[in-house]
This record gives C-alpha cells, structure tokens and sequence, in this order.
C-alpha cells in the first residue's frame, strides 16, 4: 500500500484531501507544520509528499529543500500546493526539487489524476 | 532661486560678477534637480543611492551613509554608504548600527557633535547626522562626515535636510505601497483556504461516491468555511476602512463598563469562564460599537488561546492596568505618571501565552500563533490589527504582555476627559 504524507497547516484543507484520496487504497499520513513534516516523512518514508508552501515556522520551500538534501527522503515525490499567485515562491520549490505544483483552489480529481501519474511514475522504494 | 530670477532684470550684471551668488544658484539649482530625481525614484535601493550622490556632489563631505529603521522607535542599521565615488547597499540582515545615527533618529534633531566612523573608510573628525522622518514616522538618519575638524555649518544643515525631507518622503511612500503588497498577497491567499474547501467539497458532494452522512459532515464544513469567507471579508474591508481614515467613528459618552459587560454576557459560554471585575471609572467619549469590537476581539483571543474551561479574567479601571514591561503598541508610557487614562481595560487568560517573536508580530495583519490554528482555526487573523486601528482612531493605546505556557494579558488606555464626556 502506497502512502501520502499530506502537509497543510489548515485542518480543512487536510480533511478536504483526505476526503479526496479516500478509499483508493493510499495511507494517509499528516502534518500540520514544516518540523513534524520532516520528521514524519524520515520515519514513515511516505511515497509522496503533498506539501502546502504557505507553512508557519518552516515554509513549504525550506521543508522541500530539507527533504530533497536528505539522502534518506530525497528520492520521495513533492507535490506542491500553492495558496497565492505565488509564482517566484513557486519557482524557488521546483528549483529545491519539487516534482510538480497544484494551485489553490484545486479540483479533488485532478489533485488525485496527478498524484496517481507521479506515484506511477516513481520507482518503487527500495527496500531497505 | 525665485529670489535671484525676480530681481534677475535689475541685477543681472551684479549677480553675473559677484561668485557668492553665482554659487548659491548654482547650489539651488543642483538641490532643486536632486529633489526631482528623488521624487521621482519608485525602488529604495536607487532612492538611497540618487540622495547619497545628491548629499556628496552638493557637499565637500569624505563619507555619508543612510541609516533605516524597520520599525518606528527601533534603532536604525546602515543600508548605504557612499565611498570614493561609489555607493554601496548593505542588505537589511549585515546592517549595523550607529551611536550617532540613533542618537539623531531618537532626538529628530540634527546633531554635529562628536566623531563618527563611517561604514568603510577613516574616522570622521566632523559629522552631521540628519533625522529622516515624514508625517510623524521615524525613518533613520543621514549621517556626512569629514576627516578634518570643525563643526558644520548650518548652510551645510539646510543643505542636507534639503535632501532628506524629499528622501524621507519617498522612503515612507515606498514602505506604505510594500505594506499593501504584502497585505493583498496575504488576503489572496487566506481566501483561497475557505475557497478550496468550498469548491473541493461541491466537487466530492457532486460525484455522489460519498455515504449520506459523510455528505452531512461535508456541508457542515462547507457552511463554517462559508462564514469564515464572509468574516475575513468583512474584516478586510473594516481594516482598509480604519486605515484611509474613512471609518467615521460615532463618538458619545458612554461607560465602558457598560461595553464590557455586553461583550461578556454575549461570549462567555455555559462554563462561566470569565471572570468580571470592575471598578467605577467615569464616562468617556467613545464610540460604544467600535469599543465593543474591540473587547470581542480581545476576549476572544483569550478563550481561544487558553485550554478550555480556564479561566478568563476581564477587568476595568479607573487607572493604567498596564503590566511594569509591556509590548508598546502605542504611544503608552505605561502604569505610573505617564498614562492616568480615564477608564482602562484588560483581559488576562492563563492559556498557552506567546513567545516574544509571536508577541512582537502579534498585531501584523493575519498572523496567527501556531497554537490558535488547531484550536481557533476560524480565527482571520486580523482582530488585533482591528483592535489597534479603533483604539489609535480614539487616541487611546493598546498594549499586550505574554508569556509562553503563563499566559497573556492584553488591553488599552481610554484619555478622553470628563468635561468632553459632560
């Protein structure tokens, strides 16, 4: 079973994709800030990280670098979810190695369309 | 120069000879062109650079630096100097102080005292440090200086406020169009959170895949992101309102007690948390609703940021309830000679309290403390600035004290008179 780690310091948000990704077969991991989001993707090894960028504390792009510099969470997929017209923050996180970007507001298909391409997409984990 | 060019048909042959005024003309018209160039900057590292060249071509000066401030009262840090013909920029986080530029800053007089070392080169035997300060703003101070001795004259002073009353100008005009960058930027993206959920769940709802009452659920967070919407909205334009100054406030004489008691009865919930205590304090001249506004805001805050069932302490007064150390919001002097306001209000929670950085950015537009997001995730983030906007359109002052895990105390100093309340 694929897991998803859902970053959102909004707990509408998380419950909006949560709702979305229900019953397709993904564990559903959360955050609601950057620290406890860098600490559960190195624990749980998610296979795709959502992560709002508009994060108190830790913004999203530093929690993206962070995570693209670890060598144990570097391989994970990071789907950015942007709040404001945002576009250098955006380019500054798909430079910090972000695989792709959903803006807000977003539809639930296409946020699941795109996270099942990028989970296609990624090689499997490997088992360590 | 309207003086030499009204008199220019008369002595025309007199000025053509005499070099004193042949220079002070010249002078006039290098000032008047720096001006322009000046006003005409609409980026702060240009502006700094056009008035630094402006202050060295107009002066026989070795050294000259621009000192900032990031907040009224804090003390300025060099962002850029002037050195063999060169300007340099020091970015914001590199920037140091200057003894004689806060000193110019704090007193808003020019000070020709002492010596002073410029950012780069050798000691300055004489300097002169100009506040920079527009409509009642401190901005930082200027500061020339020479390496020999003697004290500058005061064609000298005029010639550098000449340079520093445009730039403080336009330095204030830049910082206020930063602002309201930053506060639609801000806006933007606090609408788009209710936005998401409102469009995502009709999305959800609209594929009909969900069991009844999880579709239930969904309409009840759908409806709460709704008014949250229509809240933040409101609360937006109540800002921009307060801030052009198109709020007309309705000011009468009423007892704030009076206020207080309202906001309580209306908000305390089936657990009586709060706590009333109240001394007699006269009538003031205020604007009741506006005041009311204020102490929702204020005790709202503290419910939302105490664990439940805690107790909530409001007080009014007939003196200054302000703590001994204080975050300043306002012109408060705090408890003591220097504020004997009228009526005073506070309220004291005994929740989660803020650190010091969250106490300093706590009357920011739309900043939240990370603690309130789980628990009030409601809140817009803008009761605060709201509060502070009434209280400063009432000349009154409002003031925050807070401790991580103690718990803060927040409220304001009310000054309008007696006779004005008769």
């Amino acid at each position: 079973m694929k897991s998803i780690l859902i970053v959102d310091d909004e707990p509408t948000i998380r419950r909006l994709v949560r709702a979305a990704l229900d019953g397709r077969g993904y564990r559903l991991l959360e955050a609601a800030d950057g620290p406890s989001a860098l600490e559960t993707a190195r624990r749980e090894r998610p296979d795709l990280v959502l992560l709002d960028l508009a994060l108190p504390q830790l913004s999203g792009t530093e929690v993206c670098r962070r995570l693209k510099e670890a060598p144990a969470t570097a391989d994970i997929p990071v789907l950015l979810l942007t709040g404001m017209a945002q576009h250098t923050k955006r380019g500054a996180a798909q430079t910090a190695g972000a695989q792709g970007c959903i803006e807000k507001p977003f539809s639930p298909r296409a946020l699941t369309a795109q996270i099942a391409e990028l989970l296609e997409e990624a090689p499997a984990p490997a088992a360590s | 120069m309207s003086s030499v060019t009204a008199n220019s048909q008369s002595a025309l042959p007199q000025i053509a000879t005499n070099p004193t005024l042949l220079r002070m003309a010249a002078q006039e018209r290098a000032l008047s062109r720096a001006a322009l160039r000046i006003f005409s900057q609409n980026d702060e590292s240009t502006l700094l650079e056009v008035s630094i060249n402006a202050i060295a071509s107009l002066l026989q000066v070795d050294a000259v630096a621009v000192y900032l401030n990031t907040n009224d009262g804090d003390a300025p840090r060099c962002r850029a100097y002037w050195s063999g013909g060169n300007v340099a920029l020091i970015p914001a986080e590199e920037a140091t102080e200057d003894a004689l530029a806060t000193a110019a800053a704090q007193s808003q007089t020019p000070q020709r005292n002492g010596t002073w070392t410029p950012p780069a080169g050798d000691i300055c035997n004489s300097a002169l440090a100009m506040p920079l300060a527009a409509q009642n703003s401190q901005l930082g101070a200027v500061i020339a200086g020479r390496e020999q001795t003697g004290r500058f004259r005061d064609d000298h002073v005029a010639l550098v406020a000449a340079v520093c009353q445009p730039l403080a100008v336009v330095l204030l005009r830049l910082r206020a169009e930063r602002l309201q960058r930053e506060f639609v930027s801000i806006a933007s993206h606090e609408i788009r959170t209710p936005l998401t959920a409102l469009q995502g769940f009709t999305e959800l709802l609209l594929s009909g895949e969900a069991p009844p009452d999880v579709q239930r659920d969904w309409l009840h967070l759908m409806n709460t992101e709704a008014v949250r919407l229509a809240t933040l909205i409101e609360e937006m334009l109540d800002i921009s309102r307060m801030g052009d100054g198109s709020v007309q406030l309705k000011p009468a004489p009423i007892h704030v007690v009076d206020v207080v008691s309202r906001v309580v009865r209306l908000l305390d919930g089936e657990d009586q948390r709060v706590q009333l205590v109240i001394e007699h304090a006269p009538a003031v001249v205020a604007d009741g609703d506006k005041l009311a506004q204020v102490v929702t805001n204020l005790l709202r805050n503290a419910l939302d940021y105490s664990p439940a069932g805690s107790p909530v302490e409001v007080e009014v007064a007939h003196r200054c309830l302000a703590p001994e150390s204080h975050e300043p919001q306002a012109d408060h002097g705090g408890p003591g000679d220097a504020c004997r306001p009228n009526v005073s209000v506070a309220v004291r929670d005994h929740g989660f309290g803020m650190t010091s950085d969250e106490l300093t950015h706590a009357f920011q537009p739309f900043y939240r403390a990370d603690a309130s997001r789980e628990r009030a995730p409601l809140g817009s983030g803008l009761g605060l600035s709201i509060a502070r906007a009434i209280i400063d359109a009432h000349h009154g002052s409002l003031w925050a004290v807070s401790r991580a895990g103690e718990g803060s105390a927040l409220g304001f100093c009310l000054t309008s008179t007696e006779e004005e309340a008769a």
